[in-house]
């Protein structure tokens, strides 16, 4: 009884090994940003729904433009939070405001979540909602 | 005869194998867990938008506000507050400044006491579209001190009440003189104060839409019988003029449920039978409009000028304004958030009234217009809410909530003819109070539903 590989053997694993190497290293590098980029959809998502509840709890004519950081497990995010109202809306020539002297348009908001990289910040996501303007009791 | 026993390739192949199904499950569940992340995000987004058309949906109403004369029987000048009084029109404009990311629509608020509110956000995940449905209830937010006694009386004529019934909390008694010991003086105002100031508007919208859908090109000579085989057109608005309408659900099984809300308008009566759901339909009928059997209605908006019933184990939401009577029996319920509204209709004779009988349930404010207008709470029923009556409050089962009468004399002899129990304490503190009352300090949210 003789131990071990013949030559032959050996080659062939070799070249099975080389032929599901590279679609391997694609699928594990794949999977790997796979789950990187949807934990931070998750993340912005969870800062987004922050600033939609701060924003929610603010009286609508003291809403101003804004932003404020946070640390999600070592990494730095930043929460940027823009409001429109009539004013600019007017100011960018919308032929509807012409009407809104009655009508008090909701405030328009839009917050941003976005992640430091390095010195820059990279926007992951961006929300848009509109208020109303108008006074509800909670 | 010589073998080998250490084979290199079962054991390659085996590694093979489970490196790729180590890498399949990896890649499989990064690729559900992104899927799902994009989901969620779509999902919000779609949720925002449709909170956005809810937005301009109640700001479109509100916006039609007017400001309603102060109230002329009130001698306290501090008490001249505005009220939000919604007008009965459609007219909508409301948009992104930015970039959208994606569609929002919404129906008219339907009702003016209560808005009811249909909004939808959409947006495309894979090219296919993503909605979200958000139906929200608005009423409004009145001073509470008018609110706070269990039951409030102005009736000059009958003295001190000989009250039969039992009162937990407060009665505030509106006398000439010094009011007795057990009773609180009424300060100032009137009945008015506690009924919607644009209820003559809208009666006076309904008609016009109604007058105005008769005449249109789209009424229907005759009237219809709806079934679950011969279900209603998908137009937004059916128009029947001189014939009645019926919709009829099966009597057992599942109920029928008409997808969609329509606007309905008919010149005679108006129907709705066995097991039958129905949501956001407004109905406006010259005739009676029969609620019966196991027939659910929600955040509907009926207007008829024939009266309006309640029978069986009916429910409905919504508001409901009736010219004549509006009248609950059997097991039946008003459910809230609920507004109901009655005025007098031609004759001398006729009586405006709700009346509750039976085993019913009610959960919702009333209102009966009309110094001969009565309200009847009969000994089973179950009411938890206000009742406003310039006449008669005859209660003989329990009020949870606020009674509001100008008299209560029944003219039978005796000084009061409600033996049952008011009992205050009980309304529910988001209790939903209609738009229209003088004194509103704005809106409050009732109720909220989301439907992806």
């Amino acid at each position: 009884m003789r131990r071990g590989y013949t030559l032959v053997e050996v080659l062939m694993a070799l070249v099975i090994l080389g032929l599901l190497a590279v679609p391997l290293g694609y699928v594990l590098t794949t999977t790997g940003e796979g789950s990187a980029r949807a934990r931070l959809q998750d993340q912005s998502l969870t800062l987004a729904q922050e600033a939609w509840s701060i924003s929610r709890s603010t009286d609508p004519d003291s809403l101003r433009d804004t932003s404020w950081d946070r640390d999600i497990s070592g990494a730095r995010w930043r929460i940027v939070r823009d409001v429109f109202d009539s004013a600019d809306r007017a100011a960018a020539g919308l032929a509807w405001i012409q009407r809104a002297a009655t009508l008090q348009p909701p405030v328009e908001i839009s917050a941003c979540a976005l992640r430091a990289r390095g010195e820059e910040w990279d926007t992951v996501k961006c929300f848009r909602w509109l208020r109303p303007r108008m006074r509800i009791l909670q | 005869m010589k073998f080998r026993s250490g084979s290199a390739m079962p054991m390659v192949l085996f590694g093979m194998a489970l490196a790729i199904l180590i890498a399949t499950v990896g890649w499989s569940r990064a690729w559900s867990r992104r899927t799902t992340s994009a989901h969620l995000s779509l999902a919000w987004q779609s949720r925002l938008l449709a909170e956005s058309a809810t937005a301009c949906a109640l700001q479109d109403a509100v916006a039609r506000q007017k400001q309603a004369k102060s109230d002329s029987t009130a001698t306290d000048t501090t008490r001249k507050v505005k009220t939000i009084s919604v007008r009965d029109t459609t007219d909508a404009v409301c948009a992104f400044n930015g970039p959208s990311p994606g569609s929002m629509s919404w129906d008219p608020p339907a009702g003016t006491q209560l808005l009811s509110v249909l909004a939808r956000g959409e947006v495309t995940e894979s090219g296919r579209p993503l909605s979200t449905e958000l139906r929200s209830t608005w009423g409004g937010a009145p001073p509470p001190d008018p609110f706070s006694p269990a039951l409030s009386l102005w009736d000059r004529n009958a003295g001190t009440p000989q009250l039969r019934g039992k009162v937990r909390g407060t009665v505030r008694l509106r006398v000439d003189g010094p009011a007795p010991a057990s009773f609180e003086a009424q300060p100032s105002g009137g009945i008015s104060q506690f009924v919607p100031s644009s209820l003559g508007s809208d009666t006076a919208a309904a008609q016009a839409r109604m007058a105005a859908a008769f005449r249109g090109e789209g009424a229907h000579l005759g009237g219809d019988r709806f079934s679950p085989a011969y279900p209603p057109p998908t137009r937004d608005s059916l128009v029947y003029t001189v014939g009645d309408v019926v919709f009829e659900g099966p009597l057992a099984g599942d109920p029928w449920t008409p997808e969609g809300s329509r606007t309905l308008f008919v010149e005679g009566r108006v129907e709705f039978r066995g097991r039958i759901k129905l949501n956001g339909w407004r109905i406006y009928a010259k005739g009676p409009v029969v609620v019966q059997d196991e027939a659910a209605l929600r955040s509907a908006d009926i207007f008829s000028m024939g009266g309006v019933q309640l029978a069986d184990r009916a429910s409905v939401s919504g508001q409901i304004l009736s010219k004549g009577s509006f009248l609950l029996s059997g097991r039946a319920s008003l459910v809230a958030p609920a507004f109901a509204a009655v005025w007098p209709g031609k004759g001398a004779d006729t009586i405006p009234r709700i009346e509750l009988r039976d085993r019913t349930s009610a959960q919702a404010y009333l209102v009966v217009l009309g110094g001969a207008a009565e309200i009847s709470l009969g000994p089973g029923v179950d009411f938890r809410g206000v009742a406003v009556t310039g006449g008669i409050l005859r209660v003989d089962g329990i009020l949870h909530g606020i009674g509001i009468a100008g008299r209560v004399d029944c003219g039978q002899g005796g000084a009061n003819c409600s033996a049952g129990t008011f009992d205050r304490p009980s309304l529910p503190a988001d209790f939903a109070f209609p738009l229209g009352l003088p004194g509103n300090l704005g809106l409050r949210l009732v109720s909220w539903e989301t439907a992806r």
